[in-house]
């Protein structure tokens, strides 16, 4: 039969598991949705849209001229 | 040019009128959801972007004749759901299951009154992308849009050309779709 491991070995070992199993709970935490909905809006929240995009949307808002006042403003006077 | 010599990005009367005009806050309040939908819409990042972009540009060139009779989300969604549609029949190059298909979908046994179960893996939007591109176009459209909290089942039927209640039934048979398809990602 074999000695049991010094008591310093035992706790290295056990705190060796409870990381091992902690990290596998935080890597694979188990979703639970009731419709497909919950399903994409959960995924929604993880692809926000690209932080560059404002900018870029920004350059070429600046490159395009006013968009013409409606006839109906014009019409109005307004 | 600056007075440091360096060339300005933006038009300063661009981005006053961007300022003013709450364009901006437009953009900051519904990029999310219309970025989404254009995403699991073509499947793909950088296509995304660009759709996102083309529709708040087509927005903004727009807007002064936007007057409020629908919410701006609507509006919004409405510009996208066009843009998207018209990219994926230019493409002609995503393979879309025809009207015989959904028969099969609505056939099939489906876990759907049982909650769906995943682990959370960085895989999760690749499933969710296979499952959408192998419904019914109608379903997807349908399923992406439920799925904003903001749009009322009234708002949605009049994006997609319906009456609410076709909305509601149409709305279980997608999540059933949904769910079968899913399941068979895993």
């Amino acid at each position: 039969m074999e000695p049991d491991p010094p008591p310093s070995r035992l706790r290295q070992e056990q705190r060796t598991e409870q990381a091992a199993q902690q990290h596998t709970q935080q890597t694979q935490a188990a979703l639970e949705f009731e419709h497909a909905e919950e399903v994409l809006r959960h995924d929604r929240a993880q692809h926000p849209p690209p932080e560059t995009l404002a900018t870029r949307l920004k350059a070429s808002v600046a490159a395009t001229p006013p968009p013409p006042r409606p006839w109906w403003r014009r019409w109005l006077g307004r | 040019m600056s007075e440091s010599g360096q060339p300005e990005l933006f038009a300063p009367d661009a981005l006053a009128a961007w300022e003013a005009s709450g364009f901006g806050q437009v953009y900051a309040a519904h990029a999310q959801v219309i970025y989404y939908l254009a995403l699991r819409m073509l499947g793909d990042p950088t296509q995304a972007e660009d759709a996102t972009h083309d529709v708040f540009l087509k927005a903004w060139r727009k807007y002064d004749e936007f007057r409020g009779e629908a919410a701006v989300r609507t509006w919004l969604y409405r510009i996208a759901i066009n843009h998207c549609r018209n990219l994926l029949q230019s493409w002609n190059s995503r393979t879309m299951l025809s009207n015989a298909d959904e028969a099969v979908w609505e056939r099939s046994a489906s876990p759907a009154d049982s909650p769906l179960r995943v682990l959370e893996t960085k895989e999760l939007g690749q499933r969710i992308q296979q499952t959408l591109d192998r419904l019914p176009p109608e379903y997807r459209e349908l399923l992406l849009l439920v799925a904003d909290e903001q749009l009322s089942y009234q708002e949605v039927a009049e994006l997609t050309g319906q009456t609410a209640d076709a909305i509601r039934g149409k709305l279980h048979r997608a999540r059933r779709a949904f769910a079968a398809a899913f399941a068979q990602t895993a």
